[in-house]
């Protein structure tokens, strides 16, 4: 058998990456088998990456290769591992039960204290001045220098307030909302997600759209410019 | 209008994508206070006493490569030209590609550079840390003992023998991280390492992302943010009024056509809307 030369090798690689390329965004046409066989290409190749990257660099390394080496003890963790495969067993789920709940509980409690950093800056952030003359004053307290007019932050800030409260009524359903004056702030409350959601929905366009001109990029200057010469 | 077929839309689309990949329109950047104050918070990172190494977390696999190495490139570009040392790491088993795509930016890069006189080499000016799987305790353990999780790099040399880990110990060691992903892996640093060691964090998400990280930059727990491929390309447009770079990069091409196909989408919505309510009125469609 005659050896692939590293030029050969890339030269297959790119005629495969363009040819798979094709082969998704020919749905945009319609729904065809050439299509399905390379989803589920995607999906085999997914999987078969995952299991044998676990096998290599988990695996091999982390318990096998100590395991050899004479640390016995790795082999405890192991055996809890195992545990979950009972529960394929009517009998013995109740063990990977208990292992389950141990992970869930270490889980949530390690999450608690988890907390504390990821949430409370923004909990703090939210108590913000609200008139220019406040602005001002916490400007002054913490050395802080910018050109932006005070006034400017002052609204901003009225505008996260009213957005921060609003929403917050909105998911408040400790009791029913009968009150006049709760029902309307729900209400802009809704009105307020909407428009953030429109925001998502624009920024999962913009993404998918990168992605579909990258994939353009490859095509048009890696695949074809191989041959033609082109440039970005 | 609501009877086009929508292969033709789909077909105007690819070529308002294509076309000005050729035609090579100049598209003005304007500025951007979250990519400038990415910018600002690299040129701060101190690193004359030899430590504060910068660390590169890179978790994002071949299918967001378009938005996530235009970002990772145009920020080494400016590490490298600065000679900010900095290590790459994934914490994601998928990420080795994208890992292994910054490395090969690097070395293309470090080489630009080398030929211009000014010498980068891998193990002195950056190093790929390789993949290890983290949590917030992992990484924890990894703030008390740096050389203790990064044990060796991707090609197989001990940490002790890379120049650019030389006296990188503990988090106090650690002068950034820098997040490009596709997924929320910032959380992990925020929650492990950069609020608990007041350490500056970066965020380089996708488009999709942005909006979920707001929070994270008003309160000043991340400290700036390149916002998917557009903020790659304010990047670039900074690095070359810096005069680190010649010309603008990929992202910068990626979001001309990107411009052109955000007008043809709006013009179809206008388009859509102008056609339901004509239609409403002459009573073929109802509410």
């Amino acid at each position: 058998m005659t050896n692939i030369s590293p030029e050969q090798f890339t030269l297959i690689q790119l005629w495969f990456a363009g040819i798979c390329t094709l082969a998704i965004y020919s749905l945009l046409y319609k729904e065809n088998p050439v299509y399905r066989i390379f989803e589920y290409m995607f999906l085999g190749l997914g999987s078969a990456y995952g299991f044998s990257f676990l096998y290599k660099d988990v695996m091999i390394p982390k318990l096998w290769d100590p395991l050899t080496q004479g640390q016995w003890w790795w082999f405890i963790p192991f055996l809890f591992g195992l545990l979950y495969f009972t529960v394929y067993s009517g009998k013995f789920s109740w063990m990977a039960r208990t292992l389950i709940g141990t992970l869930m509980g270490l889980a949530a409690g390690y999450q608690f204290t988890q907390v504390v950093n990821q949430y409370f800056p923004q909990i703090r952030d939210s108590f913000r001045p609200l008139t220019p003359a406040a602005v001002e004053a916490v400007r002054a307290a913490n050395d802080v220098v910018t050109t932006q007019p005070a006034w400017q932050e002052a609204a901003n800030n009225l505008v996260f307030f009213i957005t921060l409260i609003a929403v917050m009524t909105y998911f408040f359903f400790s009791f029913e909302h009968r009150n006049k004056a709760v029902v309307k702030t729900a209400q802009l409350g809704r009105w307020l997600l909407m428009i953030s959601f429109g925001t998502m929905f624009g920024s999962t366009i913009t993404a998918r759209a990168a992605l579909a001109i990258s994939r353009i990029i490859f095509i048009v200057y890696d695949w074809i410019g191989h041959y033609t010469g082109w440039k970005m | 209008m609501g009877n086009i077929d929508r292969r033709i839309l789909y077909l105007i689309a690819l070529l308002v994508m294509t076309l000005p990949l050729f035609l090579k329109l100049p598209l003005p950047i304007a500025d951007n206070k979250r990519s400038l104050d990415a910018f600002d918070a690299i040129e701060k990172v101190d690193q004359s006493k030899g430590n504060q190494v910068i660390l590169l977390s890179v978790n994002f696999s071949p299918d967001t490569k378009g938005e996530s190495l235009p970002q990772a490139r145009a920020m080494v570009v400016h590490m490298l030209q600065r000679s900010k040392k900095f290590i790459i790491y994934t914490m994601s088993s998928t990420g080795v590609a994208g890992q292994q795509m910054v490395d090969d930016e690097a070395k293309a890069i470090a080489a630009e550079l080398t030929k211009q006189g000014k010498p980068r080499a891998y193990g002195k000016d950056w190093a790929n840390m390789g993949y290890k799987p983290a949590s917030s305790p992992i990484l924890e353990g990894m703030a008390r003992n740096v050389p203790g999780f990064f044990t060796k790099d991707s090609r197989g040399t001990p940490v002790d023998q890379l120049p650019v880990m030389d006296n990188i110990k503990t988090a106090d060691d650690i002068g950034m991280v820098i997040d490009v992903s596709p997924t929320a892996s910032y959380e992990l640093w925020i929650q492990a390492l950069t609020s608990k060691f007041d350490i500056p964090l970066l965020l380089a998400p996708t488009s999709v992302m942005v909006p979920d990280t707001y929070p994270y930059l008003i309160s000043g727990q991340a400290q700036g943010e390149l916002r998917g491929v557009l903020g790659a390309a304010e990047y670039e447009s900074l690095l070359v009024k810096n005069k680190m770079a010649d010309q603008s990069s990929v992202g910068t091409r990626v979001m001309t056509s990107m411009a052109a196909l955000n007008a043809y989408i709006m013009i179809l919505i206008i388009l859509g809307n102008v056609t339901y309510f004509r239609s409403l009125r002459k009573g073929e469609v109802t509410k």
